[in-house]
């Protein structure tokens, strides 16, 4: 931090942003790796580097990350919502199948619990609706090769905590060329004059240094230990409450017992920070907004029938140990 | 060989231009401060310090620190519900980011001429560009200097639409003694690394509305209202607590840093006044303030004997005094043709060059800024008489250049 306080240079694109992009690339194992100032920033900027827009359709899952369709829904495209794979606590293959249109653009992925689901089913229904996938690790961090690009988040929440920040990282060097040109205000990778700007309809989401040189740091310390979350979730559990999977600052349970707000509130009153962490996002009032319709010139978002949804709503339990 | 540096001379100007950012050991401090509180993410006590200071700075009622100057500008355009169909009316003297941000929302950028006295937008070519679906106009604050704000602000009211103040440039400005942020519905501050208030990458957004700020709050909050319910469009175009901790010390160092800003630029007019091929940008008293990010001029090519503005320039450059000749109207660029530009608006921007003469003269012929990455105008006043001695120098043997 002292070494970039008195480098002068603080911001735009400097020697520990590069430092970072290269890091990042290497730890998830991808060619090219680029640091911005959210996650969020990076879905959308990489949404719109593959030319994604109104009027076009992603698939996402209703439980998960909210980042996913409201990324979506800022660069003026429909989130169409599917289902879950309940067992998997990961998007249902066979819901993204039903959900294709011909405006499906692309379908993103949230490994949110650790699975990103079936990626070679997905790749291949991608590829022969030559549709995008997209692949959201959120906080975790998880290393598959098959999406177009991935997205983490590596701010305040995450094991390689920056603070506020995100990354992403692709194979493909015409999808790195553009949504570099988005994130820097239009400008290529190769460009020479910063005035001269404009061949891409670029935005700022360039990430400061102070969080660019935390990255190269943090990932070579890091180290992925569940085996204590591990000893504490079970601890708690009991006949109606099952862990399912473990991370490293927190646990998936599963309830099975008659009402999970219930039994929230009652982890909580013992001091036991959790929660139901996800919502079935197609039934939020923003889908159905005036705004949202404006948006995406679309007629907002139907309640539709999810059954691995609302199972995930009503036994789907996070506990945090951080 | 000739006089001039351009032609193998001694190059005048052999200033050292004041480094930027400047920080100390109170930037490190405070950076510690963060580091030892654990907690770096967004929302927390020095983002929260940040905006009452930076509000109170304004005159305004509230300031939400964001990621950068760009997508403040597209957070006020969402949190007033302008989209698709809408038009907003920009000036094409200004950066990438005027109109990136409309476009980003889906609304139409309409352009209009800019007034040659303050190179912000003209009243009259606005007037003429607004029509039934115009939501609001963004005068932009080149380089700092206000737009005449008496004018535009009493036009948008009663046109009833929106003012949102682009003062990316504009920290610290003032007119008529109030804060630049607190005019219009709301407007754009950017702390990039050059400007005059900076975090590395950063921006602000100040507003008295109150509705606009709970708006703009909750997108931030990835769309979550009080009762914890997804009604609004989420975003997360936050700053950490290592860039808000930095604007909380470099905003103790500000206040004598605009003033000296303010007295070398009275020094530089002086000098250019007595020249006849270049001047300032005119006086206004009701500038009360001057934010100057750097120092704008106009360029006479009529008086330089034959010579390019491009060329006169060059020849400054040579000499060691960093001169550019600023925007390229956007309105040239390919973003304005480009097919996800007729995707995102649902249509096309309108391009007609007659309709912005002052934007194209200022282009081809006129204008200029003093601009680098060091902060010339924090420089000591023998190097601000350098620059000076170089124009003289430059116009004296400017036949060297024909």
């Amino acid at each position: 931090m002292r070494e970039v306080l008195f480098s002068g240079r603080w911001g735009t694109i400097s020697p520990k942003s590069v430092e970072a992009q290269a890091a990042i690339a290497e730890f998830m194992e991808r060619k090219h790796g680029l640091c911005l100032h959210s996650a969020n920033a990076a879905l959308e900027a990489l949404l719109r580097s593959l030319d994604i827009g109104y009027g076009d359709e992603v698939v996402v899952a209703s439980y998960g990350n909210a980042m996913d369709s409201m990324a979506v829904s800022c660069i003026g495209a429909k989130p169409v919502f599917c289902d879950i794979d309940y067992d998997r606590c990961t998007i249902s293959v066979e819901s993204v199948k039903e959900s294709i249109t011909e405006k499906t653009k692309a379908v993103i992925v949230n490994s949110y619990a650790g699975d990103c689901g079936d990626l070679d089913e997905l790749s291949r229904i991608c590829k022969d609706n030559n549709m995008y996938l997209i692949e959201n690790v959120g906080d975790e961090i998880v290393i598959n090769k098959q999406p177009t690009a991935t997205v983490m988040d590596i701010g305040a929440k995450s094991s390689l905590n920056t603070g506020v920040a995100g990354a992403l990282v692709t194979a493909i060097d015409d999808v790195y060329n553009a949504f570099y040109a988005y994130h820097n205000c239009g400008r290529s990778p190769f460009a020479t004059d910063n005035l001269k700007v404009q061949d891409f309809v670029g935005g700022n989401m360039r990430i400061a240094e102070w969080q660019s040189s935390l990255v190269a740091f943090n990932i070579e310390k890091y180290e992925y230990k569940t085996e204590e979350t591990e000893r504490l979730a079970k601890e708690l559990e009991n006949e109606s409450f099952k862990v399912m999977r473990v991370f490293h600052d927190r646990a998936l349970f599963v309830y099975n017992g008659s009402n999970i707000d219930d039994y929230v509130t009652l982890l909580n009153k013992k001091g036991i920070k959790a929660d139901k962490r996800f919502t079935a996002m197609h039934k939020e009032p923003f889908f159905k907004s005036d705004y949202f319709k404006k948006l995406t010139g679309s007629n907002g978002i139907n309640d539709v029938d999810l059954p691995g949804v609302e199972k995930a709503l009503s036994s789907f339990l996070w506990v945090y140990f951080d | 060989m000739g006089v001039l540096a351009i032609n193998g001379g001694e190059p005048l100007c052999k200033a050292s231009f004041f480094r930027w950012p400047y920080a100390t050991e109170s930037d490190a401090n405070v950076l510690e401060e963060v580091k030892k509180s654990g907690y770096y993410g967004s929302f927390g006590i020095q983002s929260r310090t940040f905006s009452e200071r930076f509000a109170a700075l304004n005159g305004a009622k509230y300031c939400i620190p964001v990621s950068n100057g760009t997508q403040s500008l597209e957070l006020i355009m969402r949190g007033l519900g302008i989209g698709v169909g809408d038009e907003v009316i920009i000036q094409g003297y200004t950066f990438i980011a005027t109109l990136s941000s409309i476009i980003y929302v889906g609304a139409t950028p309409v352009f209009c001429d800019i007034d040659l006295d303050t190179y912000s937008m003209s009243v009259e070519s606005v007037r003429k560009k607004i029509t039934p679906r115009t939501k609001a106009i963004i005068p932009v604050y080149v380089s700092g200097r206000p737009a005449d704000l008496d004018a535009l602000v009493e036009l948008a009211e009663e046109k009833g639409i929106y003012l949102i103040g682009d003062a990316a440039q504009a920290v610290g400005a003032e007119w008529r003694g109030r804060g630049i942020g607190s005019y219009g519905i709301a407007a754009s501050f950017s702390f990039q690394n050059t400007k005059n208030l900076t975090c590395g990458e950063g921006g602000a957004i100040t507003t008295n509305s109150d509705e606009l700020y709970y708006n703009i709050m909750n997108m931030l909050n990835m769309g979550k209202d009080k009762d914890g319910k997804y009604s609004f469009l989420g975003v997360d175009y936050n700053i950490s607590e290592w860039q808000a901790g930095i604007l909380n010390t470099q905003l103790d160092k500000f206040p004598e840093q605009l003033e000296k800003r303010n007295e070398n630029a009275r020094i530089l007019d002086e000098y250019l006044s007595e020249f006849d091929f270049v001047s300032p940008l005119k006086e206004d008293p009701r500038i009360t303030k001057n934010a100057y990010h750097f120092y704008t001029f106009r360029v006479h090519e009529e008086k330089l004997k034959g010579v390019t503005r491009d060329q006169f320039l060059n020849a400054l450059n040579h000499e060691g005094v960093p001169v550019v000749m600023g925007y390229t109207p956007l309105y040239h660029t390919n973003v304005v043709k480009s097919e996800y530009t007729k995707k995102q608006i649902q249509g096309k921007i309108k391009v007609d060059l007659k309709d912005y003469p002052n934007t194209e003269y200022a282009y081809k012929h006129e204008s200029a800024w003093i601009y680098s990455s060091d902060h010339i105008l924090l420089s000591e006043p023998s190097d601000i008489k350098l620059i000076a001695d170089s124009f003289k120098k430059v116009y004296d043997n400017i036949e060297e250049l024909l």
